[in-house]
């Protein structure tokens, strides 16, 4: 390793991104150091993140119960953001339209990050973040990164990835962030570095000059991947020769080699001290990266649980994981809460680089256990350099399609597309106020219809019961405030994907009894009324 | 085609029969017309009801099929490969049976559709291969003369340290084939230059810093004088040579003896020869095992030096040595019997250990274990080592001792490691030893190769390999209740019949099993199945198959896993659940029989399932020694190869040696549409 002197010893090399937290980041540059042109382009310069995290959530610890659009209480799940409420855009309501249930967990990562299903032989199969990186990821060093810090999940190798080229192509995630660190920062910032790399290109250019010329038709299109790889490195060199610049090279003397635990924790929070030191320096604009994939093996025994993520999170059948699936999913907020304030920290103008991102949080899936693509859990940050209204909670009217929340970021980024997936059009809501009427709202119409003693047909606003221990217990919210209680044996909740619908208002028609003077549903058919 | 009446195999004689078939049946196309008719009719009479449009049972829908034109579009096709296994195997239609004429009417229409093309049998397309992670530092350690795995550090204290390689080069995902070396999962992710760059100049640096293997590689020593030109050019010759595996022309030289020039004229002779070396080892030649392009479709012979490098790495995961080469060049490899002794000098010697490290691994899926599940940043941990070289070795044993494959399922020994009897109890058999004084010499042969390091300092344990045992009792033997797979199919703390289930069905009898379409799906079963909790095991499984298509798996995977519950979650006997409820393990296999303890398991799984076991093998090891996913022109092959095994009691041997002799193996094919 020695003779490698650009690569850090794993142990010693992200020593102090830790110690940076603590410490309030300076705004290094003075004003009168920058050019007007740097200045500009630091304006300019919005960064694109997409963090996702797998297995769904417990929908009833997600959903903001209440408020209205700009008044609304972050709790449960979502607590750990509760002191960035003015630097996020809760979003709800958006909807893979095209399925509820149908494998959801296989392809959900693809899915969200390209809005529509992996067919074979699909050229529009093109994520998000790679649209935008060919539009603002062109000037930096890195024009893209991709990171996970996931186990491979080989049995449905879709689950590993959220980037997926031009091509339809995945992009793999990288896992070390040691690696990744001494790719950003080391490496190729270095002159002598860049200058050696790119002579072993001008050789290697040079000598298979005659291979392509002696393949098979098929051959080269594989061979293709070999050239492309040496164009892309190229690239590299050059854009981070077009780096040098004082502003640049005073950041990154700041940026230590720093340790940190080699455990998921530890691997999780040095990738996120990697997105923001990479915004901050202009490494790169578009990052993707996974923290848990949506069949996650992962026991995340730092937080005292032993058992699978995976398999927490299949609690319809089983509540009593429901204790450390939500400290799991909370966990996950907190991480991400971490990450806008630590790129809050860094100054910028007279901004930060959390007001001139993009950060895009979710996970593909809803529902936990029954896999939901309905009402698909995602918040959005940043102001995205002034273009979007934060400090709201958006209740989108039913049904409005997840895809248009990525054309419309994808504009919003300047990549110029008309279509993402299965997108319809823009999004209204995510650059100023929405002002959607509340999907729920009581109309007086929430009552018992019918009634004769057995059955019963009724409509009313679908919860849950907060008590875990009381297992498969459903109310039904009347206009008159009161509750019918719906206490189901497994397999028909089961079958009827109850929980699916919390928080909507359905129309059921049910067979009860009277225990203790209340009214229990023991069995019911359903469907959803929409409420507009 | 005559060129191969070397291998007059019965692969041959299977290829000519159908041959005339097929010629047969090409010959009227009026028929063509007429046989798709008849089979909408057959589909509209039998299966429609259920797999139409609206309905699309399981999620066929037949409808397409009715009026089709097209028949090669990849849905269609996929389609009709299920439609094809659901006839073949008689699963479908459920209830009433095909006529025995239209069922045949179908699989004649599938044969002539995609089993043959033009009527004729062929190998599918020859995909260009790039080094897996795993070869490239194979190839690298015996080309440098250089190690470069890690020794495997036994210590309680201090984890494993991780192979540079590891560090390095990013993640492999396997592909459709189910391997890392699917030549088109490779083609479609991104080529890590930059890591490849890393990890190359690591490998130079460890040549740099080794004057012996420096003496042998380059016949110089580091401190030489400056070399003559023709000195220079012989040595690049030689180097070259071996880096692209004996395909290199004198002509191939003259861009790296210009590499060298333009190096040369700043760096010492030396100097310059290693960073010539450098760009060697970056070249397309080199990362890609690329073969030679007759420019006709094919199928024709790969060249000499082109099967014994297919014969190297699928045998020893690395280059092939100077023997093999200069066996290749003797045209020894051309010949059946010079083939056979090449096959077995490989696995007689130590690197065949990349068949069970590369190949059964990721087959079994054992190589998990060596993953580090804390995610501490190492290596495994001792014991979970342990736990994988037991079965490394048993599949080893299988190659060494060219034993029946059959023994996978059942056998009366095991590798059993020291650091792992508090797994098993009192099962070795002590009456009936096994003298392994000569073979646990060989297992310290692989300590080196597989990078196990036996010699501790002082104060330190000395890690202990596992050792053949001859067993008693009906526990173990074999690999399905080997602690390592009764491990690896469990969650943490609790044992999961589903995954057992899953893993029997899927990696052992060779099944497909795709999660339904509808709700609630394999997986979220697989979770959910604990003993202690509420609803009951009865309760998610009648949930979960109460439907008729999820019956139609569950009903075989449930009860084959629940037949295992008497081994923990750490692969260890037991007959009461931590909450002292008993353990109630009888289990029911697909056909209705029950079994009561693994070893009825094991002998009903050979009575019933034999046939698709040795199919399922031979699938996967034909899949991994050419690169890509089973299609269903290699049915004639891999029928002709089940069909030797029966014949030769199954031995290991001979299954390796056929695949070696297939026209897949042997051939190359180009793209044919």
């Amino acid at each position: 390793m020695s003779k490698n002197s650009y690569l850090i010893p794993r142990r010693t090399m992200l020593k102090g991104i830790g110690a940076a937290v603590a410490m309030p980041m300076l705004e290094i540059m003075t004003p009168a150091i920058l050019s007007a042109a740097q200045k500009q382009e630091q304006q300019d310069a919005i960064r694109f993140c997409v963090l996702y995290k797998g297995c769904g959530v417990y929908p009833h610890s997600w959903d903001i119960a209440g408020g209205t659009e700009s008044d609304f209480n972050l709790a449960g799940v979502l607590g750990p953001l509760k002191h960035l409420q003015d630097d996020v855009l809760v979003l709800k309501n958006l909807d893979h339209i095209f399925g509820t249930n149908n494998g959801g967990h296989l392809v959900a990562p693809a899915l969200c990050m390209t809005g529509e299903l992996p067919q074979k032989q699909n050229r529009s199969y093109n994520s998000i973040d790679q649209r935008i990186a060919e539009q603002i990821g062109q000037n930096t060093p890195v024009k893209s990164l991709q990171m996970t810090a996931d186990n491979v999940w080989k049995q449905h190798p879709l689950l590993n990835y959220l980037s997926h080229d031009k091509k339809g192509n995945p992009l793999a995630g990288q896992r070390d962030p040691a690696q990744i660190f001494d790719m950003l920062f080391r490496g190729l910032n270095n002159a002598r570095h860049r200058k050696q790399t790119q002579s072993v290109l001008d050789d290697i250019k040079e000598s298979s000059k005659d291979v392509l010329r002696k393949a098979s038709l098929q051959d080269k299109q594989t061979l293709g991947q070999y050239f492309e790889s040496i164009r892309t490195l190229e690239k590299q060199i050059n854009q981070f020769s077009a780096q040098d610049d004082p502003l640049r090279d005073a950041k990154m003397n700041r940026i230590q080699p720093l340790e940190f635990e080699p455990n998921l924790a530890g691997k999780i929070k040095a990738m996120l001290d990697l997105i923001a030191m990479s915004f901050w320096t202009d490494t790169t604009r578009v990052v993707t990266m996974m923290m848990a994939n949506t069949n996650s093996r992962y026991t995340y025994d730092f937080l005292g649980i032993n058992e699978e993520f995976h398999y927490l999170s299949h609690y319809a059948r089983n509540r009593s994981t429901l204790p450390h699936y939500n400290k799991i999913n909370t966990w996950h907020t907190s991480q991400f809460a971490y990450l806008l304030d630590k790129l809050k920290s860094y100054k910028e103008g007279n901004s930060n680089v959390l007001d001139n991102s993009v950060i895009l949080y979710l996970s593909g899936i809803k529902h936990g256990d029954y896999h939901t693509l309905t009402d698909i859990p995602v918040v959005l940050a940043g102001k995205g350099g002034g273009k979007i209204k934060t400090g709201r909670h958006v209740n989108f009217p039913e049904p409005t399609p997840f895809p248009n929340l990525l054309l419309t970021l994808a504009n919003l980024m300047g990549a110029e597309c008309d279509k993402i997936g299965e997108s319809t059009g823009q999004l209204a809501g995510i650059t100023s106020l929405a002002g959607f009427k509340p999907t729920n709202a009581d109309d007086g119409s929430w009552l018992i219809t019918k009634d004769d003693g057995k059955d019963l047909t009724a409509k009313g606003l679908l919860t849950v019961s907060d008590d875990i221990n009381d297992t498969n217990v459903y109310y039904l919210q009347l206009s008159d405030k009161t509750k019918l209680e719906i206490r189901l044996p497994f397999l028909v909740v089961h079958k009827n994907l109850l929980d699916t619908n919390v928080g909507r208002v359905i129309k059921l028609d049910g067979t009860y009894t009277i225990k203790e003077g209340r009214k229990v549903i023991s069995n019911l058919t359903y469907k959803r009324v929409s409420n507009h | 085609m005559f060129k191969h009446t070397f291998v007059l195999s019965p692969t041959w004689l299977l290829i000519l029969t159908f041959t005339v078939f097929a010629e047969l049946a090409n010959q009227c196309p009026a028929a063509d017309v007429e046989i798709k008719n008849k089979i909408s009719s057959i589909f509209e009479a039998n299966c429609i009801d259920c797999h139409n449009s609206e309905t699309t049972e399981g999620g066929v829908n037949l409808a397409v099929l009715l009026h089709e034109t097209k028949t090669q579009s990849d849905d269609l096709f996929e389609l009709w490969t299920k439609v094809e296994h659901a006839v073949a195997t008689k699963k479908m239609p459920p209830e009433e049976e095909l006529e025995v004429s239209d069922r045949q009417s179908i699989l004649t229409y599938f044969t002539n559709t995609f089993v043959l093309k033009n009527g004729k049998p062929h190998i599918g397309s020859s995909p260009l291969r790039r080094l897996t992670n795993y070869e490239l530092e194979n190839t690298l350690e015996d080309l440098l003369h250089i190690k470069l795995k890690q020794p495997f550090n036994h210590s309680n204290a201090v984890q494993a340290d991780l192979d540079y390689s590891k560090k390095v080069l990013p993640v492999e995902i396997p592909g459709p084939s189910g391997f890392k070396n699917d030549a088109s999962q490779m083609a479609n992710s991104t080529l890590p230059l930059m890591e490849y760059l890393k990890f190359i100049d690591f490998a130079i640096s460890k040549f740099d810093g080794n004057e012996s293997a420096i003496k042998e590689v380059l016949g110089i020593s580091k401190g030489a004088s400056e070399l003559t030109p023709e000195e220079v050019q012989q040595i690049l010759k030689q180097f070259t040579t071996k880096a692209f595996r004996g395909n290199f022309k004198d002509a191939d030289l003259i861009p790296f003896l210009d590499v060298y020039r333009r190096n040369h004229v700043d760096k010492s002779s030396y100097q310059a020869l290693l960073r010539t070396i450098k760009n060697i080892l970056l070249s397309p030649q080199f990362l890609y095992r690329i073969e030679h392009n007759q420019g006709v479709p094919g199928p024709y012979l790969v060249q000499k030096h082109e099967l014994a490098t297919r014969l190297s790495y699928f045998l020893n995961g690395t280059m092939p040595d100077d023997e093999l080469l200069h066996a290749a060049d003797q045209d020894q490899l051309s010949e059946k019997a010079g083939l056979k002794k090449q096959i077995a000098r490989l696995l007689n010697q130590p690197r065949r250990i990349s068949l069970s490290e590369d190949f059964a691994a990721q087959w079994l899926g054992f190589d998990v274990l060596l993953i580090d599940e804390a995610n501490k940043g190492g290596g495994p941990s001792t014991l979970q080592r342990a736990q994988y070289d037991e079965l490394l070795y048993f599949f080893d044993e299988l190659i060494k001792s060219d034993l029946s494959i059959l023994e996978l399922i059942d056998s009366d020994w095991i590798y059993y490691s020291n650091i792992n009897r508090a797994s098993y109890g009192d099962i070795i058999n002590r009456e009936s030893k096994i003298d392994h004084h000569s073979l646990y010499q060989d297992v310290l042969r692989y300590q080196r190769l597989v990078g196990g390091e036996r010699r501790g300092k002082e104060g330190q344990f000395i890690y202990e390999p596992p050792v053949l045992q001859k067993i008693k009792g009906d526990r173990f033997g074999g690999v399905i209740t080997s602690v390592a797979i009764m491990k690896i199919t469990s969650a943490p703390e609790r044992t999961s019949p589903i995954r057992r289930g899953v893993w029997l069905l899927s990696s052992i009898i060779g099944e497909t099993i795709e999660a339904p379409k509808d709700v609630p799906s394999i997986e979220e079963a697989i979770q959910s199945l604990t003993q202690s909790e509420n609803p009951s095991v009865s309760d998610i499984l009648r949930a979960h198959t109460e439907k008729a298509s999820c019956q139609h798996c569950h009903v075989k995977i449930d009860p084959l896993g629940l037949g295992l519950e008497n081994f923990s979650p750490k692969g260890k006997w037991r007959t009461a659940y931590p909450n002292q409820q008993p353990v109630i393990s009888n289990g029911i296999l697909p056909n209705g029989k029950t079994f009561d303890n693994p070893q009825e398991l094991k002998r009903e799984l050979l009575g019933i399932y034999k046939e698709e076991i040795v199919t399922n093998i031979v699938k996967r090891m034909l899949s991994y020694s050419i690169g890509r996913e089973i299609q269903p022109c290699d049915r004639i092959t891999i029928n002709s190869i089940v069909n030797k095994l029966e014949q030769n009691n199954y031995r290991m041997g001979v299954l390796i040696e056929e695949i070696v002799f297939s026209q897949q193996f042997q051939n190359r094919q180009e793209n044919i549409q």
